[in-house]
């Protein structure tokens, strides 16, 4: 079952708002038979961790980390705190005795189909049933006395449960929190095959995601959470194949990366200009970031393959949580509107006060006429045009859809403001700075195209910023502002023309490269500001390169207040 | 009208902050007619002990004051009571991005074949010893607040060019309030706001937030105000997470939404048009109206809610 992001945050929400406590990140959170969060469990989870504090409870449960009955144990154990912290919350909320009336209501009905051997819904059927104050379903006497020992009393502290709930499972199922894993591990050690591959416990294999009551509960798997430190590949294409020529090379990158913006004249007259000192060796592709599907043979044909499911995964992640994009979008655009207001530009205009006009006080004695004043009104401050680059090299590749969602909202957001805008993305492979430019100024209608951005290969942030410089000269406005989507880590396979020696275009080197190019832009009176993408480690490459002209965001909440204020800071200073 | 010093003694302020309120009254007391109708008959009162005591020694000895706080923390309710308490005139400025000298002040018009100045807040306050509301006084532009600097200070005067300069009336004071990030604010310079003592606004306690609902709503049952009040603390706590936008936390709304009970409308149809549906966001709604759902029962009839 695949759970929604925004009902994920649904449940965190439930869960802080039941425990009045907004500093953590709840370490289980419930669902129902659909994947919606549990009103009803959400709020008991969040009551048990205000009622016997977050240490005890998460001790509790660790204890039953890695024992085989786990998922048992945690369900019986949820059942009887639920029984303890409803007694003591219900006289505080009273909307908790109906939340939990349908909630049985709707769980004995299920259990009613529940397999009779199954312990646990047998339980669940009982307890609930005395919830609903209906008469309970026959049971073995073993199971009521467990179910009578089960439902704690509300009077108990935290400590008090917790020594509760281990007794009740050493009496009933002989657990012992550390000796009844210890005795599963030596007992599977023993029926273990000679040779055998060592098999992960069958606790460890848990999914974060299982069965929970008749829904699901979504545990925290501590250090889960990908691997952003991803390598940029740093091989040259034709290491694959070392008879590969540039004409190859060259259709090989058409291929990926889609049709190409200039023809071959042009693009070799861009390089003749661009790929000098530190980029020389250096080439150039422009592509337009189509999505057509070609039919394409071998490497290629995968390649370009990946990077159309890649666009189609951008688009349903946006899509996913398109309320929230939405809400950024809005936010960002009243921000920016907000700020174009603050900059404008004195107009004088005649007016029935104000400013005393002497040239026109005949008007007013001789015509009544009372406009005899001048006033001064705010106008436009001369016209922005806004180009965005965004990073698309591998290091990106856990945060594809991230980037291209971040991309498309400042994009969607300054074509709302009326302000002209261009996207393109940039990265190396084999020797090419490959930029791809998904909407140009006044494409307005093609923010989508944003979508089909993907990653591959290194980046030569230097070379790239100098062919958008180049770029720049074809914009139709006064004032210029260039945001970058980056991770600051440059890094290409050709060497850098050092000075007469090549050295590594790599860590310091790109970085002080790129910090060099961002500076030509300032120079010639372009703002550039960047968007961070990247780790902790990279932070002090980020300082290097834009100074205090970036923003990091760590969430998807702040992104519009952090970029609005980055934006509205640059306006200031058109 | 209310006795404001009677219900400044039942939240606490000292009896000798009070006895200098009367002093204050008594030195400067309101005999104009029609300045007396522009002192205000509050329809909120401000609940706070601590605030109230810095708020009315800040004005007693002559200062300025500007009050910072968030949405729904009461700062223009304070601004108002303090006109009500020390029984001045007001006028409320709002201010907004081209708030220039001419708004405040006053401009040259044409009346009867002669230019004529037509008198700003900030003059008329000036002139009759009035309490001037400088509403939101970060949205404007800081240097079209520069004129304002001579009239803040020591100097306590205003000099309009091609005109008389005036000094401040003694009983003048100005309160400002700002709300520090809101969309198309701006910092405040120093030179500015040193000229005020400044007052953070706490958010709205829950035992005040039960006051004024008790206040609002004589009928109100205990059990239901503090569940309104736990409420709109739980979409406070969340407009604090950043979990929510500022517009469902809106005590306005509130207070709309239990009238409507009063009036007979289902409660949580009720809190739907005060509170969730001042959000225009599907996922915040859904939010909000889980923190509804998991505080008040599925129904809410007027005699569950009113004695």
């Amino acid at each position: 079952m695949e759970i929604l992001d925004s009902e994920k945050r649904r449940a965190r929400n439930l869960i802080w708002n039941a425990a009045a406590d907004y500093s953590f990140e709840p370490d289980f959170k419930a669902y129902d038979e659909d994947g919606r969060a549990d009103l009803y469990w959400n709020s008991i989870i969040g009551a048990v961790r205000k009622n016997y504090g977050a240490e005890t409870i998460e001790g509790l449960f660790e204890s039953l980390h890695g024992c085989s009955k786990e998922q048992l144990f945690e369900q019986l154990l949820w059942l009887g705190l639920e029984n303890a912290v409803y007694q003591r919350e219900a006289p505080h909320r009273p909307a908790l005795p109906s939340l939990r009336r349908s909630y049985a209501r709707r769980a004995v009905a299920l259990d009613q189909r529940a397999d009779p051997g199954d312990l646990l819904a047998a339980l669940e059927n009982a307890h609930f049933c005395r919830a609903l104050g209906q008469s309970e379903p026959p049971l073995l006497p073993r199971d009521r006395e467990m179910l009578d020992a089960l439902e704690f009393p509300g009077d108990l502290d935290g400590p008090a449960i917790a020594e509760r709930a281990l007794a009740f499972l050493h009496t009933y199922f002989h657990f012992t929190p550390g000796e009844t894993q210890a005795q599963e591990a030596e007992e599977r050690k023993r029926r273990r095959p000679l040779f055998a591959f060592r098999h992960r416990s069958e606790a460890d294999l848990l999914p974060a995601v299982r069965a929970f009551g008749h829904g699901f509960g979504e545990h925290l798997v501590k250090g889960q959470g990908g691997g952003a430190n991803a390598e940029p590949v740093q091989r040259r294409l034709t290491d694959y194949n070392l008879a590969q020529t540039e004409a190859a090379l060259r259709k090989y990158m058409r291929d990926y990366f889609g049709a190409p913006l200039y023809d071959q004249p042009q693009l070799e007259s861009l390089e003749r200009e661009l790929c000098v000192d530190e980029h020389q060796g250096c080439h150039l592709y422009y592509a337009t970031g189509d999505d057509t599907h070609e039919k394409l043979k071998g490497y290629v044909a995968a390649q370009r393959r990946n990077a159309l499911r890649q666009m189609e995964l951008n688009r349903a992640a946006y899509e996913a949580d398109a309320t929230r994009h939405r809400t950024s979008i809005r936010r960002l655009t009243a921000r920016i509107r907000n700020a174009m207001l603050a900059y404008l530009q004195p107009t004088p205009v005649r007016a029935a006060s104000g400013a005393l006009d002497a040239g026109r006080i005949w008007r007013g004695v001789y015509l009544d006429d009372d406009k005899v004043f001048t006033r001064i009104l705010q106008s436009d401050p001369g016209d922005l045009s806004v180009d965005i680059l965004l990073d698309a090299s591998s290091s990106q590749i856990d945060r594809q859809a991230v980037v291209a969602a971040q991309g498309y909202m400042i994009a969607e957001s300054l074509t709302r403001c009326h302000i002209p805008v261009r996207v393109s993305s940039f990265c190396s492979l084999s020797g090419y700075t490959v930029v791809t430019r998904y909407r140009d100024y006044f494409e307005t209608d093609k923010n989508d195209r944003i979508f089909n951005y993907f990653t591959t290969g290194c980046n030569r942030d230097g070379l790239a910023i100098r062919a958008l410089a180049r770029g720049l000269e074809d914009s139709p406005s006064e004032h210029k502002l260039v945001i970058l989507l980056s991770d600051v880590k440059p890094n290409d396979v050709i060497q850098m023309n050092h000075g007469g020696s090549f050295v590594e275009y790599a860590a310091d080197n790109g970085i002080q490269n790129t910090a060099m190019e961002i500076r030509s832009l300032t120079y010639k009176g372009i703002s550039v500001m960047c968007v961070f993408t990247g780790n902790d480690d990279d932070l002090p490459a980020a300082h290097t390169v834009y100074g205090r002209n970036f923003a990091r965001i760590r969430s998807l909440d702040q992104f519009a207040d952090t970029v609005g204020a980055l934006i509205q800071n640059q306006i200031r200073s058109l | 009208m209310l006795d404001m010093l009677e219900f400044l003694r039942d939240e606490g302020v000292s009896a000798d902050i009070t006895a200098e309120i009367k002093k204050f009254r008594d030195t400067y007391p309101e005999e104009n007619e029609a300045l007396r109708r522009r002192v205000p008959d509050p329809r909120y009162l401000y609940y706070g002990k601590d605030i109230w005591e810095e708020a009315i020694t800040a004005i007693l000895c002559g200062e300025n004051l500007l009050l910072v706080g968030p949405k729904a923390t009461g700062k223009n309710v304070l601004a108002e009571n303090l006109a009500t308490v020390f029984g001045r005139p007001s006028w409320n400025v709002s201010f907004y991005i081209n708030t220039d000298a001419a708004t405040l002040l006053g401009t040259d018009t044409f009346e009867n074949g002669a230019v004529q100045l037509r008198k700003g807040p900030i003059y008329q306050c000036a002139e009759t010893g009035g309490f001037g509301v400088l509403d939101e006084i970060n949205m404007a532009k800081n240097e079209s607040l520069a004129v304002l600097h001579a009239t803040l200070d020591f100097r306590r005067s205003i000099d309009m060019p091609g005109y008389e300069r005036i000094p401040l009336h003694d009983a003048t004071r100005f309160i400002a309030t700002m709300n520090y990030g809101y969309a198309g604010t701006r910092e405040l310079n120093e030179a500015l706001a040193s000229r005020f003592v400044v007052i953070d606004m706490p958010a709205i306690t829950t035992e005040g937030l039960i006051k004024l609902l008790k206040r609002e709503f004589p009928s109100l049952k205990d059990v239901y105000a503090e569940q309104f009040a736990g409420l709109f603390q739980d979409i406070q706590k969340k407009c604090d997470g950043g979990e929510l936008s500022t517009k469902p936390l809106d005590l306005r709304g509130l207070l709309a939404a239990v009238r409507l009970m009063r009036t007979g409308l289902e409660g949580n149809r009720a809190l739907d048009l005060g509170l969730v549906n001042k959000s225009f966001d599907d996922f915040e709604r859904q939010l909000v109206q889980d923190v509804i759902r998991t505080r008040l029962p599925e129904t809410l009839r007027r005699e569950d809610v009113f004695d």
